[in-house]
């Protein structure tokens, strides 16, 4: 299990007027091919900043951000497309799916701009979704349209799965299905997977859980016995 | 760009489908308007031209004194044409004349429309209008001046494209006036026939022809092809129909370019989520571009075709009408490329280059902004802050705060409704301004029933009518020359009646120019100019002493006996007499004889078709104003629908709603409609002086306040009409949307 990702003094500020805000304070981790790290921190405290700096859609002011030994910070716009084209799947908290395109299109919608994707039919029965390849996002409940919103992360073999809290919309029933389907695409693709939560219970499933506070890390510690989504107490 | 966005553009634009729609509707009008206008006036001239070139159109035609001997050798000394014409006006029946005209070889040579050429002395062809007032079909036979005729068919001349009795005229009257062919020798033998000469030049001889002509006989006539509005009048209505082709659909694109951009940008705004999600999932900024630009582009491409064909099939009749309205043979129609070109890419060019700009500066914003649904504006707007709107009741507050925040939208709404105000008034101007010129200026201006022109000078003191002489003439410009016509009259002539600017009635001892003309020369009252005479060349200083509050053809009047005078014709000599009643004037002495109760009558028949010209015209400014208005009413209610649905769950009503959101555009729309009067009159002003430069003729903008009234309830019907069109859309926000918005 080799490093995947390692970074190095990242400072990320926010200029608002005249007021400035220190999103990130010398950020410095390493992360392992094929682990699910759990990113933890209230509100404020930096974990969508750096997992947006680390899926190549914000820059960061200093420090560098080695994925497979290519630092993304030194990347130009187009480059860093290419990087998320290749390395990268978003699951977002609201989902971010096209509403007028179906379950299929939406899953289409990424796999179109990959080279090998995986096989759309294979993929949305993978996930739960047999059946409802035609219905709009407005048909499903929340739980399968973020079903869908994995589904179009995956199509495209990410090495990362970035999860920007991707059961904050969901109740505890359904958020353990989805963990769990997150835990599979692990299992099954060796795809290296961060969550950002700040829902301490799903530190329990992590391989590594790493605690943010005012943009510094707080704890970064090793879980040295995982459980099984279905098990986590909410 | 992927199949996938493909089928979303397709989908979006289901969903808003009305908003788009009426985008496209407009672009289509513009298109189509476009198209059959200019290639239909592109045709027209071709075909003008190509029948003055084969037909030979004079240069001029004129009268002399005596009949002219050899014109052979004339045409030899002066490298010239020269046919002798003759003509003769024949009673068909009670106030209807038809001019028989000979048929000519190789100046004005007729060209059938229906029908075949003349064998025979007994064949005639007449003028399509003329057969169609008096429902005359080929085999008919008629009885004119004892003499039968078989009628053979229908044809053109050229130098009666414009069927005008008399060349200064300007509204024909088909059903009291035509012209027929016959051949040469037929009118040789038929009594009153007045002769004249048709001339085309070669050289730029004229003066020295003219001065010939003067040597040894005399030239009592002179009529250069410019001063005939039987020659002139189309070219001057073809440029209408090419500039009005020209310019009316660039303002309907223009406002089009608007509304699409208006639409996207609140497409992006609202898909901004969705932008930064492609952008995340790895999308390159030139695809999400590629895509929004693709709703421009088909919008504007689809809406061109559709526009085009229906030009295409627009420009037919429109040709056909306005080639039946003058005596014009269309010979051939063609698509004309250049234009069709234009007409197909014109909106693709006008909404790219900017929809570009509008797309790559919504992306300029980064993605992880986008993704959060844009930047939350929190600065209050400096013309918020400018008004203390604290001190004021909630609901003037509530309503100037929306003002004031979406002046943009506000704005373009005024300007919406002042382009389709302006398209409205357009139509009655048009109809208001030839009423003027023909009812009021005109029966104001002639107080006379019958013209009689004589073919010489006419020295006895007349037993009836007041005596008159017109001389055709022209004052050196910086632009060239301008033509008018110099009148002598006596100095307590009433026939003509002119009063100043100020509604003072002038005497004819004084010289006294017409408004039009004056305006064309920009004569004061005092000016001194130079005229010179188009009959003798000879030229003479001209103090003006008044201006006169008329606007038919290009006048100076002054007392007969200085006209005389000025022309070395002898004293009281007099060419023309006015008269109320008719007058026993022996026929040969005359050259013509006119009534001016058929130019009214002409007018009459003109102003119908163009009563339903303008009802179009209503309709299709109604139909522009309503999709402006509802386009942005829906936005409005679509970009406020948080807060509108905020608004019902508080306990609302939605008239309330309605009257807090959406009522206070009504202000809006008013003051586009009044901001449109003034700047209609200066357009259409401006757009009528340069279709009328070319023609003998100034049309005076006028409006009455009548049809100013009509237009604003059209336009305020539109407007009430795109509420009703908009309840439903008000009705269907729902109050999840502010319950669910605070719980996320």
């Amino acid at each position: 299990m080799g490093k995947l990702l390692g970074i190095e003094g990242v400072n990320k500020t926010y200029q608002s007027g005249l007021s400035s805000f220190q999103a990130l304070t010398d950020i410095k981790l390493d992360i392992n091919r094929g682990e699910i790290v759990v990113i933890l921190g209230p509100s404020g405290s930096g974990k969508s900043t750096l997992i947006n700096a680390i899926g190549g859609i914000d820059r960061v002011d200093s420090g560098t951000i080695h994925v497979d030994s290519e630092d993304i910070v030194s990347l130009n716009d187009n480059q860093l497309v290419h990087y998320r084209r290749e390395k990268v799947g978003f699951v977002f908290q609201m989902y971010n799916l096209i509403p007028n395109l179906t379950v299929y299109e939406n899953i289409e919608l990424a796999a179109n701009i990959s080279k090998s994707p995986l096989t759309i039919d294979e993929l949305i029965d993978a996930v739960g979704l047999t059946g409802m390849a035609n219905r709009f996002p407005r048909e499903l409940s929340g739980g399968q349209q973020q079903r869908v919103s994995i589904a179009r992360a995956i199509v495209r073999k990410p090495e990362l799965l970035l999860c920007d809290e991707p059961t904050g919309a969901l109740d505890s029933k359904i958020s353990k299905e989805i963990l769990k389907l997150i835990q599979q695409i692990n299992d099954k693709y060796n795809t290296t997977v961060l969550i950002i939560t700040h829902n301490e219970a799903i530190s329990a499933m992590a391989d590594r859980v790493i605690a943010l506070k005012d943009g510094k890390i707080e704890s970064n510690t090793i879980n040295k016995q995982p459980i099984e989504p279905e098990g986590i107490e909410w | 760009m992927v199949v996938t966005l493909w089928k979303k553009l397709f989908r979006t634009i289901k969903e808003k489908k009305a908003q788009y729609l009426a985008a496209w509707v407009l672009i289509v009008i513009s298109s189509a308007l476009f198209y059959s206008f200019t290639a239909a006036g592109t045709n027209l001239v071709d075909n003008l031209d190509t029948f003055y070139q084969t037909n030979h159109v004079e240069d001029a035609n004129f009268v002399v004194q005596d009949p002219l001997k050899k014109t052979d050798k004339l045409e030899e000394q002066f490298d010239l044409q020269l046919e002798r014409r003759l003509s003769v006006d024949v009673p068909m029946k009670e106030d209807t004349i038809v001019r028989l005209l000979n048929e000519t070889h190789s100046i004005d040579t007729y060209s059938v429309i229906e029908g075949r050429k003349l064998q025979s002395d007994q064949d005639i062809l007449i003028d399509q209008g003329f057969a169609k007032a008096h429902d005359i079909s080929i085999g008919d036979q008629l009885d004119l001046s004892g003499e039968q005729f078989v009628v053979k068919g229908t044809m053109a001349i050229p130098d009666y494209i414009y069927p005008l009795r008399i060349t200064s005229g300007f509204l024909k009257n088909p059903s009291a006036f035509g012209v027929a062919i016959v051949q040469g020798d037929v009118l040789k033998n038929m009594p009153n026939t007045h002769s004249y000469y048709s001339v085309r030049f070669n050289q730029d001889n004229k003066e020295t022809f003219k001065h010939l002509l003067n040597e040894n006989n005399h030239v009592l006539q002179w009529i250069g092809k410019q001063d005939n509005n039987r020659i002139t009048f189309i070219q001057g209505d073809i440029a209408a129909v090419k500039k009005m082709g020209e310019s009316l659909p660039i303002g309907i694109l223009l406002i089009t370019l608007v509304i699409i951009l208006i639409l996207l940008w609140r497409l992006m705004k609202k898909e901004y989520v969705q932008i930064g999600t492609l952008y995340a999932i790895g999308y390159k900024k030139s695809e999400i571009v590629r895509h929004y630009l693709t709703y421009a582009a088909l919008l504007a491409l689809s809406g061109s075709i559709v526009g085009t064909l229906l030009g295409w099939l627009l420009m037919h009749p429109l040709i056909s009408v306005f080639s039946a309205y003058y005596n014009l043979p269309v010979l051939t129609t063609n698509p004309h490329a250049g234009y069709l070109l234009i007409s197909l890419l014109l909106p693709l060019v006008f909404f790219v280059p900017l929809t570009y700009i509008l797309v790559r500066r919504v992306l300029r914003i980064p993605p992880v902004i986008l993704m959060k649904g844009g930047r939350i504006k929190t600065k209050v707007n400096k013309v918020e802050r400018i008004f203390k709107l604290r001190n004021l009741k909630f609901a003037k507050k509530f309503i100037l705060r929306d003002i004031f925040r979406n002046l943009p939208r506000i704005g373009f709404l005024s300007i919406g409704v002042m382009f389709a105000t302006l398209l409205l008034l357009m139509g009655f101007i048009t109809k208001d301004s030839m009423t003027y010129l023909v009812h009021d200026n005109f029966t104001e201006v002639y107080h006379y029933k019958y013209e009689y022109t004589f073919n010489q000078l006419q020295t006895e003191p007349p037993q009836s009518g007041q005596p008159a002489s017109s001389i055709p003439s022209a004052i050196e410009t910086k632009e060239g020359d301008q033509s008018l016509v110099l009148t002598g009259l006596e100095p307590d002539n009433s026939a003509i009646q002119l009063k100043d600017m100020d509604g003072n009635r002038l005497k004819f001892d004084s010289v006294i120019i017409n408004k039009s003309l004056a305006d064309k020369l920009d004569i004061a009252e005092g000016d001194k100019i130079e005229v010179t005479s188009q009959l003798s060349n000879k030229t003479f200083p001209i103090r003006i002493d008044h201006i006169a509050n008329s606007y038919l053809g290009d006048m100076i009047y002054m007392p007969l006996e200085q006209l005389n005078q000025l022309n070395d014709y002898p004293k009281d000599s007099y060419m023309a007499l006015y008269s109320d009643k008719e007058l026993a004037i022996p026929k040969e002495k005359l050259a013509s004889k006119s009534l001016t109760d058929n130019m009214v009558t002409g007018f009459e028949q003109i102003i119908q078709p163009l009563n339903y010209g303008i009802i179009a015209i209503a309709l299709v400014a109604a139909i522009i104003a309503v999709i402006i208005i509802y386009i942005l009413i829906s936005l409005l209610i679509e970009e406020n629908s948080y807060k509108i649905s905020l608004m019902k769950v508080i306990g609302y009503n939605e008239r309330t709603i309605q009257k807090l959101m959406i009522g206070y555009n009504v202000w809006f729309v008013i003051l586009g409609f009044f901001i449109a009067i003034p700047i209609t009159l200066v357009s259409i002003s401006a757009f009528l002086n340069s279709i009328t430069a070319e023609m003998n003729i100034t049309i005076p903008v006028k409006i009455d306040w009548v049809n100013i009234a009509i237009s604003f309830f059209v336009i305020l019907a539109a407007y009430y009409v795109t509420l009703l069109l908009n309840k439903r859309l008000l009705k269907k926000v729902s109050m999840h949307e502010a319950i669910n918005k605070s719980t996320e």
